[in-house]
C-alpha cells in the first residue's frame, strides 16, 4: 500500500504503479511543469490511450471526493470491515473526513 | 458532439468522455432544480476563478478579502465562500463547517445542487488541464426556471445532507435499493445525481460492474491500475470514503 500512501519508486504490484501515483499528484497540483513532465512520461511509457484514461479516472475521483467530503458521505456497510484494516496502511486514519464520516450507523 | 470539436487534440479521447463532457456543459448552462442557468454558469466561472487564484488559507473566505469578489456578483457571498472552500480545500470539510452555511445561509437543496456542479466542473477542468486542453466552453444560458422538485421521502439519514431512497438494479439486482452511499449523496437533487452517475460510468467502472470483476481490464487500463489511481487521488484529497 506504500504506493498509495507515499510517492516512491515501488509500483506496489501494479504495472506502472509509481508513475500513476505521480500522475495523480500532478493532476491534483498546480505546477504546469511537473504536469507536463509526468504527462509525457505516461504517454511514452504507457501510451496515449492509457494517459487519457488514467487522467480521466483521477479527474473522476476529484469529483467523487468533493461529493463525498462535501456531503458527509459515510462508508457503506460492505466497506466497514476492511476499512479498519486498510485505512492505516494508506494513511487514511488521519483524514479529517474520517472524523465526520461515521463508521457505524 | 465529436471529440475533435469539443477538445482540439491528437489524443485518443474516448467518445464516452467527450459525449459526457459535452452533456455536462449543457447541463450547467440549463436551469437547475434550485439555481437558475445564469447562477449555474456563475458557479462554474467561480470554480475556475477559485482554482486559478493565488491560494488562500482555508479559514479565509474569499468574500472577506477586499477586492476579490465584485459587489455586483450574481451569487451571494456565502455561495462564493462554499465554492472556494470545496474547490481548493476539500481536505478540510467538516460537519461544523457545513452547518455554518446550511440551513441558515443556504437551503440543503441549494447546497446539494451547488456541490454537484462544483464537483462536475472539477472533473472536466482537471481532465482538461492535465492533458493541456482548453477547458470546456460554456453554452449560452438556456431559458427556463428552476423546477424546485423535491424527491419523495428525502430526509437526513446517513449523510450530513438529506438523501432520498434510490432503487437501481444495475448495482446489485438482488438488492436494488442498496446503492453505494456516494452514489446516493446528491439524491436530494435528482438531476445532479444523474449527471454524476453518467460521468462516473464514462470515466471509471460502470455501476453494475464495480464489485465483481477485479481481474478485468477497463478501457485501456487494468482494474488494479484504476483502483490505484482512485486510491491515490482520494488520499491526496483526504477522502476517507
Amino acid at each position: 500500500m506504500d504506493v498509495v500512501k507515499v510517492l516512491g519508486n515501488h509500483d506496489g504490484g501494479v504495472e506502472h504503479g509509481a508513475l500513476l501515483a505521480r500522475l495523480c499528484d500532478a493532476v491534483a497540483g498546480k505546477d504546469a511543469e511537473v504536469m507536463t513532465r509526468v504527462r509525457e512520461e505516461v504517454r511514452t511509457s504507457m501510451g496515449p490511450s492509457q494517459l487519457v484514461d488514467a487522467v480521466g479516472v483521477s479527474a473522476m475521483f476529484h469529483m467523487m471526493n468533493r461529493v463525498a467530503n462535501g456531503t458527509g458521505t459515510p462508508l457503506d456497510p460492505f466497506m466497514r470491515e476492511t476499512a479498519s484494516l486498510i485505512a492505516p496502511s494508506i494513511g487514511a486514519s488521519g483524514f479529517l473526513s474520517m472524523e465526520d464520516t461515521p463508521l457505524e450507523q | 458532439m465529436s471529440g475533435e470539436v469539443l477538445y482540439q487534440t491528437d489524443l485518443p479521447i474516448r467518445s464516452e468522455i467527450t459525449e459526457t463532457h459535452a452533456a455536462a456543459a449543457v447541463h450547467w448552462a440549463s436551469p437547475g432544480t434550485w439555481w437558475s442557468s445564469l447562477e449555474r454558469i456563475a458557479i462554474v466561472t467561480e470554480v475556475r476563478k477559485a482554482w486559478d487564484a493565488d491560494p488562500l488559507p482555508p479559514w479565509t473566505p474569499p468574500s472577506t478579502v477586499e477586492g476579490l469578489v465584485p459587489d455586483d456578483h450574481v451569487l451571494p457571498a456565502a455561495v462564493i465562500d462554499v465554492i472556494w472552500r470545496l474547490t481548493n480545500h476539500v481536505t478540510t470539510l467538516t460537519k461544523n463547517w457545513y452547518e455554518s452555511y446550511v440551513p441558515d445561509q443556504l437551503s440543503p437543496q441549494h447546497y446539494v445542487e451547488l456541490v454537484g456542479v462544483i464537483a462536475q466542473v472539477t472533473l472536466t477542468d482537471r481532465f482538461a488541464d492535465a492533458l493541456r486542453l482548453k477547458r470546456l466552453a460554456l453554452p449560452e444560458p438556456r431559458e427556463g426556471s428552476p423546477t424546485q422538485v423535491v424527491p419523495d421521502d428525502a430526509e437526513v439519514t446517513t449523510h450530513w445532507v438529506p438523501t432520498a431512497p434510490i432503487v437501481d438494479g444495475s448495482w446489485n439486482p438482488a438488492t436494488p435499493s442498496d446503492v453505494p452511499n456516494v452514489r446516493k449523496a446528491l439524491s436530494l437533487v435528482a438531476s445532479e445525481r444523474m449527471m454524476q452517475w453518467v460521468l462516473i460510468d464514462a470515466h471509471y467502472v460502470q455501476g453494475g460492474a464495480l464489485a465483481d470483476d477485479f481481474g478485468q481490464d477497463h478501457w485501456s487500463l487494468t482494474r488494479s491500475q484504476i483502483e490505484l489511481l482512485g486510491a491515490r487521488t482520494s488520499t491526496v484529497n483526504d477522502c476517507f470514503y
